[in-house]
């Protein structure tokens, strides 16, 4: 085993491998002040290669020692060691939280943002207290950091405070965030409060648009399918995926048999049009679960598609379709087909059908 | 059970995050498949619990881990994951041996890190033999690795069943396999004498340390079984054992961009190589 002095050596060597093993060694050998060596030398080092390896080492320490030493590295100038020093402190798990709390008080407000992408990257449910301090943060950027991670983190402690901001706040953006995170932290006031801030579709700006539908979709109801058919006829092509993420969302909420029928005309065109064969394979899912004899025509059709994903959206939704004229033609298509994921769909539904 | 496409992309998205593996939307069904049966285990009858499960009350990552060992069942067999050997072959390889065989340098190193029973180094054995020219004139070596002593035993062996050769073409498997009883396929000496097999843990930080010059990397769907740290050092090892110009290869689905940007990426015929 190397001496200390010699790993020390091999870190300032001109070999980049050299310096890599010697790092490497310093960290697992546990030589005594190898972390501020190895910070010393992620300072200087120019190799990517070697820096990367710097950084891997020290994020396999614990403890104190290492979240103390590290976190001046926020401050650096140096975009590659700030996030570095982001990276290690993420790792820390509660050791870090208290070090964090302090940070949030910090009089910079980047120090301020990057002790919450560490909080939040600690994924301890005991985090979400730190992270909803932000909520009084002064810096925009950083209250819509605490919102949308808040929201990320699916703890509902904070939501009438995020329904108040919501309502409060005139910064698009931060409403937006707030819609975002309703969505999955959202109660029954929000769901009154998004109503009243949206009466109906041209209260809606562009860019609020896409949030509205991703809180729809968790949280909407039929009284805003009116209001998607509208965006349909704005903005079907460009906002396709939130639209049917919302519609189903709603669907999914509210159980029935048919669909209504300006709904249907409107999901028919959707296979009609060039969205992506995804989303019409969960489109041809979706139809399935309903019983309008039009959909039973739809999906026979798609099984001739030239896509296999469209021919198993197809196959899985004459299967929950559950009309068992079908089957002869799932039989059919057995024999042709040679997918082995599609096989196994085509048998599904025939199960499902017999 | 249903896979909304909303949360087969939040599925997705942390799946990438975490392992570098990318599943296509056309695999929706073959994740939809095997998220069902682990939900069966794990006691979750719904997608978004499942998600959320995954995603904040599994800080260990056993939860996420058992998902992906379903996920990631490897099968092992020859010429796998054809269309990338196709990249190493017709692009990688050629590029290789004509800029070495204008330095006068006529040795080949391939290192295959998790080799299993062997398919995969004598796959690239017989690849190296129908694609070099003048093939005596080089020095070729191959390094098999793995952490399993058992499997080793087999790949040293080098019999297989009808399964394992099943994606061979027929007149390679005329040429280097022997049929020393019916349904058995034994690979020929010259291929066999081109690998060897040593027991490595990739884990080990002094393992392979002094290995240079290698031309390529072969590490194909081991990666998910490290974590994340873990994983940075197994590639820096890689790195560090390529020379200059020399490529690793990942499984298809597998990614390095989170794990290290020393690496210059290339797209070459819709794949993603990584070269030193």
């Amino acid at each position: 085993m190397a001496s200390i002095d010699e790993l020390i050596q091999d870190l300032h060597s001109e070999d980049e491998k050299t310096r890599a093993f010697a790092a490497e060694d310093i960290v697992f050998d546990k030589v005594p002040g190898g972390i501020e060596i190895l910070i010393d030398r992620l300072e200087l080092e120019e190799s990517r290669f070697v820096r990367e390896v710097i950084v891997n080492c020290l994020k396999a320490l614990k403890g104190r020692e290492i979240v103390e030493k590290i976190i001046p590295l926020l401050s650096s100038e140096d975009a590659f060691i700030r996030n570095a020093g982001i990276e290690i402190l993420s790792m820390q798990g509660v050791i870090a939280t208290e070090f964090m709390r302090k940070l949030l008080g910090d009089t910079d407000k980047d120090i301020r943002k990057f002790a919450l992408d560490i909080l939040f990257q600690l994924k301890s449910p005991n985090t979400t207290a730190l992270i909803a301090e932000a909520l009084n943060d002064l810096d925009i950027n950083n209250l819509i950091t605490a919102v949308e991670y808040l929201g990320h983190m699916e703890d509902t402690s904070y939501t009438p405070k995020v329904n108040e901001l919501f309502m409060r706040s005139d910064n698009i953006l931060l409403r937006c965030t707030c819609l975002e995170a309703l969505a999955f932290i959202g109660d029954e006031e929000s769901i009154r409060c998004v109503n009243k801030m949206y009466p109906n579709y041209e209260n809606i700006s562009i860019l609020e648009q896409y949030s509205f539908l991703k809180f729809v979709a968790r949280k909407g109801s039929d009284i805003h399918l009116g209001l998607i058919i509208s965006l349909i006829a704005d903005k079907g092509q460009v906002m396709h995926k939130e639209i049917i993420n919302a519609i189903e969302g709603i669907l999914k909420r509210n159980p029935r048999k048919l669909l209504p029928p300006d709904l249907l005309n409107t999901l028919s065109y959707y296979l009609t049009t060039d969205i992506t064969d995804i989303n019409k394979y969960e489109l041809l899912i979706l139809m399935g679960h309903y019983q309008n004899q039009e959909i039973y025509q739809i999906l026979l059709e798609h099984t001739n598609n030239k896509q296999t994903l469209i021919r198993m959206g197809a196959v899985e939704g004459l299967g929950l379709y559950g009309n068992n004229e079908a089957l002869p033609i799932l039989q059919a298509m057995k024999e042709k087909e040679d997918d082995r994921d599609l096989l196994e769909t085509i048998e599904k539904s025939i199960e499902l059908l017999q | 059970m249903e896979l909304p496409l909303e949360y087969f992309i939040k599925l997705r998205n942390l799946i990438y995050e975490r392992t570098g593996i990318s599943y296509e939307e056309n695999k929706i069904y073959y994740v939809k498949k095997r998220l069902h049966q682990r939900m069966e285990m794990a006691g979750f009858d719904r997608v978004e619990d499942y998600i959320r499960h995954l995603k904040i009350f599994d800080p260990q990552g056993r939860e996420f881990q058992q998902l992906m060992n379903l996920l990631t069942v490897n099968e092992t067999y020859f010429f796998r994951e054809f269309s990338q050997l196709q990249v190493f072959a017709e692009y990688c390889l050629q590029e290789v041996i004509k800029h070495k065989a204008e330095a006068n340098n006529r040795t080949l190193k391939i290192l295959c890190a998790g080799c299993s029973t062997g398919e995969e180094p004598y796959t690239l054995g017989i690849i190296l033999r129908e694609m070099i020219e003048h093939f005596s004139s080089w020095e070729v070596f191959i390094k098999a690795i793995d952490i399993d002593e058992n499997v080793l035993v087999a790949a040293r062996k080098g019999v297989y069943d009808q399964r394992s050769v099943k994606d061979v073409p027929p007149s390679y498997l005329q040429r280097y396999f022997t049929s020393p009883s019916k349904g058995e396929y034994a690979i020929e000496q010259t291929i066999k004498d081109m690998v060897v097999f040593e027991h490595v843990n990739l884990m080990d930080r002094r393992a392979l340390r002094y290995e240079e010059d290698y031309d390529f990397v072969f590490c194909r769907n081991v990666l998910i079984y490290f974590d994340d740290v873990s994983r940075k050092q197994v590639v820096d090892k890689f790195y560090g054992l390529l020379r200059g110009g020399g490529y690793i290869f990942l499984g298809h689905a597998e990614s390095l961009s989170r794990i290290s940007s020393a690496f210059k990426i290339r797209r070459l015929s819709n794949h993603i190589v990584y070269q030193r």
